[in-house]
């Protein structure tokens, strides 16, 4: 099979098995709705832009964690072996790359309307809301890769709980530092292109993720 | 001793380097005034220097306030309290138009010594006196002592950490590089000696990281009177020790698997090139004024800050310690080699 069927096919078994047991995907919901309550009992309203901004990002990091931290988890035992003879392991990363940028695009936008209902509209008056769409495809894509690689190395350990924050938080500053600078000039409503430099930024480090995952996950997957 | 040479030669640097660096002087320099705020005619205000002799070259002593390129005023001494005391008086002429100046105190020992932006003139105060007049500006060059370290306001004597503190992050850059190479090797060739290597070098990365952080920890109280601040470079620093460090927690929980070297070199490849992310490009894109020297996103020393005295000593002291951190490797390399090949 050609690598592009191969990812196809990948993405589509990823998202009928979401589909059959749609109570992970609930499961990341509820979390980010109770995260995003504990700042609204703790917050009561939102002071600032600014600090919106970096309450959803790390909101957004955290769930990212949590729904990208398994995905690998039906991949080991026999299903490895399974795969490992039936899939080009490039195929199987830029398909799980894929999915979960999707994956985390649709929490982030599930999160920015949880953030909307509880804790007010005010700061989102003046947001320039297609320059911010841009901002979370790309941090979701650069997240994901980041995340979906961590995940395949912590799928390898025994111990799987902390490791994957430990591994993982201090690989995701660049690209966080980078989308919350970008995004805070969105809610004060500049557009895309009058942000032009952290945009390259943030292009430039999601292709530099990528393919280093590209790159380097076939290493991990020949056992 | 023909192949044992490096390890001579980067011993002696360390050991000049730091001889240097705790054993000479600082250049004399002013460091503040009791006030900041001259008014027209007659004003008397004292001094705090540093290695200015005062007592010493009582009767050599002089100076000015510089209004511009070629008019001074003069001031003369009152009283010398003790070498690094001394009180002025001044006498401001009513026509000034010039709201700032700089201050010269010079001797026949040091020299001219210099505290910029040192007075503001409040002209609709005071009441000027007909004597008060201009001199010229003029510079006078004291003893010639070889190889003092540059005076800087608010650095001062903490100047000396500079051959400490900036030769740690350029060893562990080294050893970074070669972590990094040999993580590369490893994913090629799987031959365990480069596994052992990448870990070793990335175990003296991380002890260098760390006396880095600590010196520049103790570096920015000084200087800037916090322990940490929120900065570019101190990003790049605090990313580099997490991810180091990371990287044996990676190898610790992953000693019994079988491909436990590749899952580490991965991990190394990716921290390194985040790392270099962090570091190179973030600043530049930025664009944050940072507080640490090298401000167009280079984090070492500019040129600007470095005096021919400071550059012969440190990189001297950089060579040393990159010559030592890859002999500690070299070390640590060895045991850990040896260790493996009797278990």
């Amino acid at each position: 099979m050609k690598l592009h069927r191969q990812i196809l096919t990948l993405i589509k078994k990823d998202i009928s098995l979401e589909y059959k047991s749609l109570e992970s995907l609930a499961g990341m919901v509820l979390f980010l709705l109770a995260t995003v309550y504990t700042c609204f009992l703790t917050f009561k309203k939102m002071p600032t832009a600014e600090v919106w901004n970096a309450l959803f990002w790390i909101i957004i990091i955290f769930s990212g964690f949590n729904a990208i931290s398994g995905s690998f988890k039906n991949e080991t035992g026999g299903k490895h072996f399974y795969l490992y003879f039936l899939v080009n392991p490039k195929a199987l990363i830029l398909a799980k790359i894929i999915y979960n940028s999707f994956l985390m695009l649709t929490l982030s936008i599930i999160g920015l309307a949880i953030f909307a209902l509880f804790l007010g509209t005010n700061v989102l008056e003046d947001i320039n809301f297609s320059s911010f769409f841009i901002g979370l495809v790309l941090t979701s894509l650069g997240l994901s890769g980041i995340l979906t690689i961590i995940s395949a190395i912590a799928s390898q350990l025994d111990f799987k709980g902390g490791i994957i924050t430990v591994l993982g938080l201090p690989l995701l500053f660049p690209l966080i530092l980078i989308s919350q600078k970008y995004s805070a000039q969105a809610l004060s409503g500049v557009s895309a292109s009058g942000n032009m430099n952290f945009l390259l930024g943030l292009l430039t480090l999601n292709v530099a993720v990528i393919t280093l995952s590209y790159v380097l996950f076939p290493y991990l997957w020949r056992q | 001793m023909a192949k044992n040479w490096w390890k001579i030669v980067g011993a002696l640097l360390v050991i000049y380097a730091t001889a240097f660096s705790f054993l000479r002087p600082l250049e004399p320099g002013i460091i503040q005034t009791d006030k900041t705020e001259l008014v027209l005619g007659q004003n008397t205000f004292s001094v705090t220097g540093y290695n200015s002799h005062f007592v010493d070259y009582s009767s050599s002593l002089k100076g000015f306030l510089r209004v511009d390129s070629v008019r001074a005023i003069p001031i003369t001494v009152l009283d010398i309290k003790d070498n690094v005391h001394a009180e002025f008086s001044v006498n401001v002429p009513a026509d000034i138009d010039k709201t700032v100046m700089d201050l010269f105190l010079s001797n026949d020992r040091t020299g001219s010594m210099f505290l910029p932006a040192a007075f503001r003139i409040d002209q609709s105060k005071g009441n000027p006196a007909a004597s008060a007049e201009y001199t010229n500006v003029a510079f006078s060059s004291g003893e010639e002592i070889p190889f003092e370290f540059p005076f800087q306001l608010r650095i001062f004597d903490t100047i000396r950490n500079l051959n400490f503190h900036v030769p740690m992050w350029f060893t562990m850059f080294v050893l970074m590089g070669l972590s990094l190479w040999y993580s590369i090797r490893y994913l090629n060739s799987d031959k365990i000696e480069y596994d052992l290597k990448a870990a070793s070098s990335a175990k003296i990365a991380l002890i260098f990281c760390s006396l880095g952080l600590i010196t520049g920890s103790i570096w920015a109280r000084f200087a800037w009177g916090d322990w940490w601040t929120t900065d570019a470079k101190l990003n790049g620093a605090a990313v580099s020790f997490l991810l180091l460090a990371a990287y044996f927690i990676l190898r610790k929980s992953a000693e019994d698997k079988p491909n436990k070297g590749k899952i580490a070199a991965v991990y190394n490849i990716l921290s390194f090139f985040m790392t270099m992310a962090l570091i190179m490009v973030l600043p530049r894109l930025t664009g944050a004024a940072s507080l640490h020297p090298g401000e167009d996103g280079n984090p070492a020393f500019s040129s600007y800050d470095l005096d021919s005295n400071l550059r012969m000593v440190f990189y001297p002291a950089c060579a040393g310690w990159i010559i030592t951190g890859i002999w500690i490797y070299n070390l640590h390399y060895r045991i850990s080699n040896l260790k493996n090949t009797q278990s």
